[in-house]
């Protein structure tokens, strides 16, 4: 299957949300990198039909507006904002939900046993949503979006609140679900993404600015990440002229890990670029605005 | 002429046969199963609660007479109280954004729902006439003080659940509309008013009124996206 977005844009009010997308998806895990407020959930949102926009989206021949039961029936979303009924238990409401997908309880029931196993909540399956804890509740969340074995998923920040064990379950079962489907999912946790995804897609105003597998995307910064530890001082007057993607301190030095054309201090050391330093250099202002970076 | 493997085109035609089955066993095959088992998730709770109040209803009216007409009427407000909560629920628990991503879309749901709720309404209130034997005067009075402003006041509450973006302010609308259409029945005397034909003229004009309604939103839902 293929997941075709021609001319995609979307205008809210004066401000452009997303601007003339083109792109084709195939199966395999695909991620979708950018700062807050670049347009990634308003795409996400168009991509499984709840917002219009000019262009057209078709997954093989399935338009998502003239065929929408169709594209559902192909479709597993779990939203940002993932809501919930707080009085139904794991159970109810993953019932509720498959019949709401038109699925058949011949068919749902084992399926539900099955990823409530597989994400580990088991324990959980009688017990309220409202009694349970953030990562119980996304986990709760995504399996929902698997019940119908999607061909497409599309995962909004799928792993905040997830603890390193849950990320790691999770990102397991998204790597064994990439053969045979589309899985497109947006993300802060850099992290995640550079050891499993098959490409990425850095979203910018808009925008996708650059769409490339991992190694050929690290290429754009090749040479120019570099690693120094300098005192205090030194350290801050680097930091107000060079983009630092990390620093920490290190006894009576600071480490800084910098982004920089050329050589940003003599007892510099160039290393090997990660896609966080990717993320910085394209992103440095909204970084700086958030405050990842402090001494 | 082209040379087919038949071997070949039997474990095609077998494959085919096993890959329809998976899929008719995953998805509904009748529509109408679908609808009952999602009818039942969805309505469950609406229907205890609507049970529930009705026992309480019939036992308050064993116990006390004279006071049919309020209890039946208090009855009703309680009943679009609760059609109204089913109506509004998945934004108070910010479900749309989720459910409007599954095969059973919004339009449909609301219909199914609305159309369900409406015909237990109706249920409820030929329940009350079968079991309290009442007069024609009385039956006048029940249909103006149950049917007519439940009716009313749904279609106004529900209108306004997509024109505000207030949850609360729907219910406000619901209650206020309620207590003003009682109020006008009473303050105009339209029990005296009325024979029983014109009561039940206009209560099933109100009812046509109210299907057109639902049938409008549901048509709206359909075409409707997060614009």
């Amino acid at each position: 299957m293929e997941l075709i977005l021609e001319n995609i844009s979307k205008t809210f009010g004066k401000k452009q949300a997303v601007k003339n997308i083109n792109l084709i998806l195939k199966p395999g895990i695909h991620a979708l990198l950018g700062a807050n407020g670049s347009g990634k959930t308003t795409l996400m949102r168009m991509i499984v039909g709840i917002l219009k926009g000019n262009g057209s989206i078709h997954l093989d021949e399935i338009n998502v507006l003239s065929d929408y039961s169709t594209y559902a029936s192909y479709l597993g979303y779990m939203p940002q904002h993932f809501g919930y009924y707080p009085d139904y238990t794991v159970q109810q409401f993953l019932e509720y939900m498959a019949v709401v997908k038109g699925l058949h309880s011949q068919y749902s029931q084992p399926r539900i046993q099955a990823l409530i196993k597989e994400f580990h909540l088991e324990e959980q399956t009688q017990q309220k949503l409202k009694t349970l804890s953030g990562g119980m509740l996304r986990r709760v969340g995504i399996i929902q979006a698997l019940l119908n074995e999607p061909k497409l998923l599309i995962l909004d920040e799928p792993t905040v609140g997830l603890d390193p064990k849950e990320r790691m379950v999770f990102m397991n079962y998204i790597v064994s679900l990439s053969e045979t489907t589309i899985v497109l999912l947006s993300t802060h946790i850099v992290s995640d993404i550079e050891s499993i995804a098959d490409d990425i897609l850095i979203m910018k105003e808009g925008e996708i600015i650059l769409h490339d597998a991992y190694d050929e995307l690290l290429k754009v910064i090749k040479r120019k990440v570099w690693e120094v530890r300098l005192p205090l001082k030194e350290a801050k007057e680097l930091m107000n002229q060079k983009r630092v993607v990390k620093s920490h301190k290190e006894k009576n030095l600071f480490y800084l890990r910098v982004v920089s054309e050329e050589k940003p201090h003599q007892d510099a050391v160039m290393v090997n670029p990660c896609l966080d330093d990717l993320y910085l250099y394209y992103f440095e202002e909204e970084v700086y605005h958030e405050g990842i970076v402090s001494v | 002429m082209m040379d087919i493997d038949q071997k070949a085109l039997q474990i095609t035609k077998e494959k085919c046969h096993i890959e329809l089955d998976k899929m008719m066993n995953k998805y509904y095959f009748r529509q109408s199963e679908l609808i009952l088992n999602y009818l039942v998730r969805e309505l469950k709770n609406h229907f205890i609660w609507a049970c529930l109040g009705l026992v309480f209803v019939f036992g308050v009216m064993f116990l006390v007479h004279g006071i049919e007409i309020f209890c039946v009427s208090s009855y009703f407000l309680f009943l679009g109280f609760i059609a109204l909560y089913e109506q509004v629920k998945n934004r108070l628990y910010h479900m749309d954004e989720l459910l409007e991503t599954c095969c059973l879309q919004s339009g449909k749901r609301f219909l199914y729902k609305t159309l369900s709720i409406t015909l237990l309404q109706l249920i409820y209130f030929l329940l009350i006439y079968v079991i309290f034997p009442i007069s024609q005067y009385q039956f006048i009075e029940m249909i103006l003080y149950t049917l007519c402003p439940i009716y009313i006041s749904q279609m106004l509450s529900l209108y306004f659940v997509y024109c505000v973006y207030h949850i609360f302010s729907c219910f406000l609308v619901y209650f206020t509309s309620y207590f003003v259409v009682l109020l006008g029945i009473r303050v105009f005397m339209l029990v005296q008013l009325m024979t029983l034909s014109q009561c039940f003229m206009i209560g099933c004009f109100i009812f046509m009124i109210y299907l057109c309604l639902i049938l409008y939103l549901y048509d709206r839902k359909e075409k409707l996206l997060w614009n």
